[in-house]
């Protein structure tokens, strides 16, 4: 397919797919009565529904989402590895921590987010400080640092598992598989997104050249340590962001880039923002079905991303020549 | 002008180049020979401005290399690497087009005359055919030539070529040396290459490179440098010579 067809069609997945989440929960609404409260000013419990509940979680699955696509990408070029995802480097690992520390002390969900935020800031600070030699990156370093400081924290996890009393155990599994019904303020994540779509936008012919290694890129006038410390933070931030409006989503990161090269785009002009187009489309998807499919219980949404993901990557894989 | 005053190069535990000062003009057809491990590859980066070196200095038209952005050293200094990973995503006119990167001045892509440099590029290397093949479907003499192709669609003044002739059949070898000479006498490119080949050296090199142990370096005219004595001396195995001159060979034994 060609690629402004692709784009064209992922421009529309997205509104649909957010439409469609808007549509879907708890309270029946048909599709004109969600259009009349989307643009109506007056009161009224259709309004109510979408304006206050459903739009915030299905805008934050869309965003947080996309930004898990955009720092999949982003880690695969720096690390120059397939299997790179954004939980990769322990940043999730660190915020974890943070966010179930604070859980089994029983704090309120602002301090669980602060304290998630602060674990995945000592991670990110952890693993840049002893990847860095002389102003040089060494990736093997980088993902070999990631991959160990990931293990400890999922040692400090399971550890906390195991001392948290029963009741505050179901909430720190639910943060742990990805929980999006607590995002509310998805402002700052927005203003993100948006930020590091143009940045990235910008830089897209660089990280072509950059996947050709690190010193081809130097030959081909690309400023390579600067440019692998901007994504590292880029990649950081998105996933510290991502992690704190939904918990640790697996999966998103990971396929997301996959599946748009698997659909034969793979220059980063044309990569970045359908990753970020479909990223946001697929999470929102799976979310809306992990809160209508066994409803009133909600499934977690970590559990749907894999359960969609993993037919629709096989399948992708197995066409491919 | 690309030129290099009192070089110093080392490689953990070893000297690999000290004292060296060059001045590399246009038109002008380097070749560089010595051992294996002698510091050929760290003395071409060197001058491309990919690693620092130990000692002296490194100037372009005058104003030293570190004080340039990388992108003014990629418009100015081309340099194919010896290796280079084979993974790419894209197809092979794609792969060409990359060379453009540091000459690009628009977000949007690439201008028109980029895309009619690289194929232009892709003809001389004789790869127009297989534009739209994937870059790892290639083989190891066509991904050479890609790998030229790019670099002359870089189209740098400096063409610093680390063993360009590896993976080439005679045919392609033959048309590679004297594309890049037809470069540096018709439109004033300087080519600096490494080569094992002392075929291609005697043939086509202006000026000569040495690198002998402990940092010793030998340079000169082609026909001052490449004697039988100073071949000798520098692989440590005895030459016989045919031919004199440009047509001269050297063949190793005793005679």
């Amino acid at each position: 397919m060609p690629r402004i067809l692709l784009l064209a069609v992922l421009l529309t997945v997205a509104p649909l797919t957010l439409f469609a989440s808007l549509l879907y929960g708890s309270l029946d609404l048909t599709a004109l009565q969600v259009f009349k409260a989307l643009l109506s000013n007056t009161p009224g419990l259709e309004r109510d529904v979408i304006w206050q509940l459903r739009m915030p979680r299905s805008a934050g699955a869309f965003v947080c989402g996309a930004l898990l696509a955009l720092s999949g990408t982003y880690l695969q070029v720096l690390l120059r590895n397939p299997l790179a995802d954004p939980y990769i480097l322990g940043i999730s690992g660190g915020a974890a921590v943070g966010a179930l520390a604070a859980i089994l002390l029983g704090s309120g969900w602002g301090v669980v987010n602060f304290s998630a935020l602060l674990g995945a800031l000592a991670a990110i600070t952890v693993v840049f400080g002893l990847s860095i030699r002389a102003g040089s990156w060494n990736v093997h370093r980088l993902l070999l640092t990631g991959v160990v400081l990931s293990a400890g924290c999922s040692a400090l996890i399971s550890l906390l598992l195991v001392l948290a009393p029963a009741p505050e155990l179901r909430g720190m599994l639910f943060w742990l598989m990805g929980d999006l019904s607590h995002a509310e303020n998805i402002l700052p994540a927005l203003v993100l997104l948006l930020l590091l779509a143009a940045l990235s936008q910008w830089q897209a012919g660089s990280l072509n050249v950059l996947s050709l290694g690190q010193l081809k890129a130097k030959t081909l006038g690309v400023a390579v340590w600067p440019l692998q410390t901007g994504i590292y933070f880029c990649a950081a931030l998105a996933t510290v962001c991502a992690v704190m409006l939904g918990g640790t989503i697996g999966f998103v990161g990971l396929i997301i880039p996959h599946l748009v090269r698997l659909l034969g785009v793979a220059d980063h002009r044309w990569l970045l923002p359908m990753a970020i187009l479909l990223g946001g489309s697929f999470l929102t998807a799976a979310d809306t079905l992990s809160r209508t499919l066994w409803a009133p219980n909600q499934l977690p949404v970590g559990v749907l991303t894999a359960l969609l993901g993993v037919p629709a990557m096989l399948l992708l894989l197995s066409r491919k020549r | 002008m690309l030129s290099c005053e009192n070089l110093l190069l080392h490689y953990p535990g070893k000297l690999l180049c000290r004292d060296l000062s060059l001045e590399l003009k246009p038109g002008k057809y380097w070749g560089i020979l010595g051992q294996n491990g002698s510091g050929k590859t760290t003395l071409l980066q060197a001058l491309g401005g990919l690693n620092e070196p130990a000692g002296g200095s490194i100037a372009l038209n005058g104003r030293l290399l570190r004080s340039y952005s990388r992108r003014q050293l990629g418009q100015a200094l081309g340099v194919l690497l010896q290796e280079e990973d084979s993974w790419f995503w894209g197809n092979v006119f794609e792969y060409v087009l990359l060379g453009r990167h540091p000459h690009v001045a628009s977000l949007f892509g690439w201008s028109a005359r980029d895309e009619e440099l690289a194929w232009q590029a892709l003809q001389k290397m004789e790869l127009a055919d297989l534009a739209q093949r994937q870059m790892n479907s290639l083989s190891g003499g066509e991904r050479q030539r890609a790998r030229l192709a790019q670099l002359l669609t870089q189209d740098p003044v400096y063409m610093l070529l680390d063993e360009p002739l590896q993976h080439l059949d005679l045919r392609h070898q033959l048309q590679t040396m004297n594309l890049l000479r037809e470069l540096a006498t018709k439109r004033g490119k300087v080519v600096l290459m490494v080569l094992h080949d002392m075929l291609w050296v005697t043939r086509y090199c202006d000026q000569v490179l040495l690198l002998h142990d402990q940092g010793l370096i030998v340079s000169g005219a082609a026909a001052a440098v490449l004697t039988r004595e100073n071949l000798e001396a520098l692989y440590h195995c005895e030459l016989r010579q045919y031919g004199a001159g440009q047509d001269a060979h050297f063949i190793p034994g005793a005679d």
